[in-house]
């Protein structure tokens, strides 16, 4: 995969992807809100992922800024696969627990077609988790 | 009433109103965007979204959001990019990870 095709929505990246304009702007606020909510890197894969899949998902989250602090959602919809990947940092912050709940829900939007729709869903699930985490310290 | 009328009200008006619904349906139906349907082949190019970093992501938008990802030799899934395939790029494990997964 190049360079380019790893960018954010704000680069239209996303022209051939499977998102229509308005589910594209529902996932940017929802990534979005949940980064400002938790202080925590949320970012979203849609594609394919080598296999094994958990490690080709872990290496995309070492690959990001602050891998420590992040959570990559990683959909592979050929595979029927989806892998959330959790920091050393963010895991203290969303039990793996959350991320089951959060993996159960957006499995049950997939089945029904709505890739946009669960992982909206997931990312504020996660987001909400962490965030009152963070109240509670 | 005339069986020109009769014709004109009980045939032609009904054939009207269903072609201008169907021309609606189908219309509507052959420029929505590809959707992800389960069991479909998933042939569209993979994205990796996140949300804007001001910072590395240039005006025009032709900067990658992600500095690290665009160094070379880092792949992500999909085929080696050209000329790289011989070097490795080793990137530094971020130590233990939790999570969840599953299949749908």
């Amino acid at each position: 995969m190049s360079a380019s095709q790893l960018t954010s929505i704000a680069n239209g990246a996303a022209a051939a992807g499977p998102f229509s304009s308005r589910q594209l702007f529902r996932i940017d606020e929802a990534l979005t809100a949940a980064d400002r909510e938790t202080g925590l890197t949320f970012s979203v894969y849609v594609g394919a992922l080598d296999e094994p899949l958990r490690e080709s998902a872990e290496a995309l989250l070492d690959t990001l800024p602050a891998p420590a602090d992040s959570v990559l959602l990683a959909v592979s919809p050929n595979q029927r696969a989806l892998e959330i990947v959790t920091g050393h940092r963010a895991a203290k912050r969303i039990p793996d627990r959350a991320c089951e709940l959060a993996g159960m829900s957006m499995r049950a939007a997939f089945q029904g077609g709505d890739l946009a729709g669960g992982i909206v869903t997931g990312l504020r699930m996660l987001a909400d988790r962490a965030a009152r985490q963070g109240l509670r310290r | 009433m005339s069986v020109l009328e009769t014709t004109l009200v009980f045939v032609l008006i009904p054939l009207a109103v269903a072609g201008v619904l169907a021309m609606l349906t189908l219309g509507a139906g052959s420029n929505r965007t590809p959707r992800y349907r389960p069991g479909m082949p998933f042939e569209f190019t993979p994205v990796w979204f996140l949300a804007a970093p001001p910072t590395s992501l240039s005006v025009d938008g032709q900067r990658p959001a992600l500095e690290r990802t665009a160094a070379r030799g880092v792949l992500q899934s999909g085929a080696a990019p050209e000329g790289v395939a011989d070097q490795t790029v080793t990137i530094p494990n971020s130590g233990p990870k939790g999570g969840a997964r599953g299949t749908w």
